[in-house]
């Protein structure tokens, strides 16, 4: 009885322009027959936005290294440098909007 | 007696209580999973990160994602609360869920609700007051913190 744990990215979608939803299934197999497949989602955006308008603000890119090359070529495509600045313009506007 | 689900075209999905394909009946997907939260602020994170693991369901087009940090250190952490890494990027409409904080908040400890903007993937711990604008919760330094939140939305 062989057991073996692996992972894939059945699937990857853009939303609202810059977010990519990335969907990561880990599947347990026995002698190759799937048993198990949990899922764990996360979502990706271009920058961790950090402070405020009066202090100024901190964009910081996200790190996609670690993630799928799919993934990280849809992040590539995606993420120009027009929507870069539309999504830093959107997190400022999000200061204070409650 | 008549059925009381038909299967859809594609198979993929079913009508629920109907015996024709009626749109608002069309059950067309069903998901639960987990979610990596991270404990955050608006100004400063907390020195080494806080992150737990989330539950959600789905159904159709909206979800519960829900996510508990227990005895959590938040020191070096300013700001405003936030937890980042829901599951799904929320629609068009503001969404909001319940939270409790234990020694992770130092204003808005009563009648606090999460806050989750349109097209947002960040929870925000608000409370009312009789101002002209909600307000958000200040996050607290602690050694052991405790917070329990959840948050209902439709999907983007």
């Amino acid at each position: 009885m062989a057991l073996e744990k692996s992972t894939e990215v059945p699937k990857i979608e853009v939303v609202q322009i810059w977010n990519i939803q990335v969907a990561t299934d880990t599947l347990i197999k026995e002698d190759g027959v799937e048993i198990s497949r949990s899922r764990h989602r996360h979502v990706l955006t271009p920058f961790t936005t950090k402070g405020d308008a009066a202090d100024g603000w901190t964009h910081t890119a996200t790190d996609i290294s670690g993630e799928d090359a799919a993934v990280q070529a849809i992040a590539n495509a995606v993420w120009t440098n027009d929507v870069k600045a539309d999504y830093k313009t959107w997190a400022e506007s999000q200061d204070g909007m409650i | 007696m008549p059925s009381r689900a038909r299967l859809a075209a594609d198979f993929g999905s079913v009508y629920l209580g109907v015996t024709s394909a009626t749109a608002a009946n069309l059950l067309d997907d069903y998901e639960e999973g987990t979610w990596t939260g991270t404990f955050t602020a608006t100004t400063s994170a907390p020195s080494t990160a806080v992150t737990v693991a989330g539950g959600y369901t789905k159904v159709g087009d909206f979800v519960n994602a829900w996510i508990y940090f227990a005895s959590r250190n938040t020191t070096g952490i300013e700001g405003s609360i936030q937890i980042t890494g829901l599951p799904f990027t929320n629609g068009a409409t503001v969404a909001t869920g319940n939270c409790l904080s234990r020694y992770m908040h130092s204003t808005g400890g009563s009648a606090s609700s999460t806050y989750l903007a349109a097209g947002d993937t960040t929870l925000q711990m608000i409370y009312g007051k009789d101002t002209s604008i909600w307000l958000a919760a200040t996050a607290r330094v602690s050694t052991a913190g405790y917070f329990v939140a959840n948050v209902a939305y439709k999907v983007a």
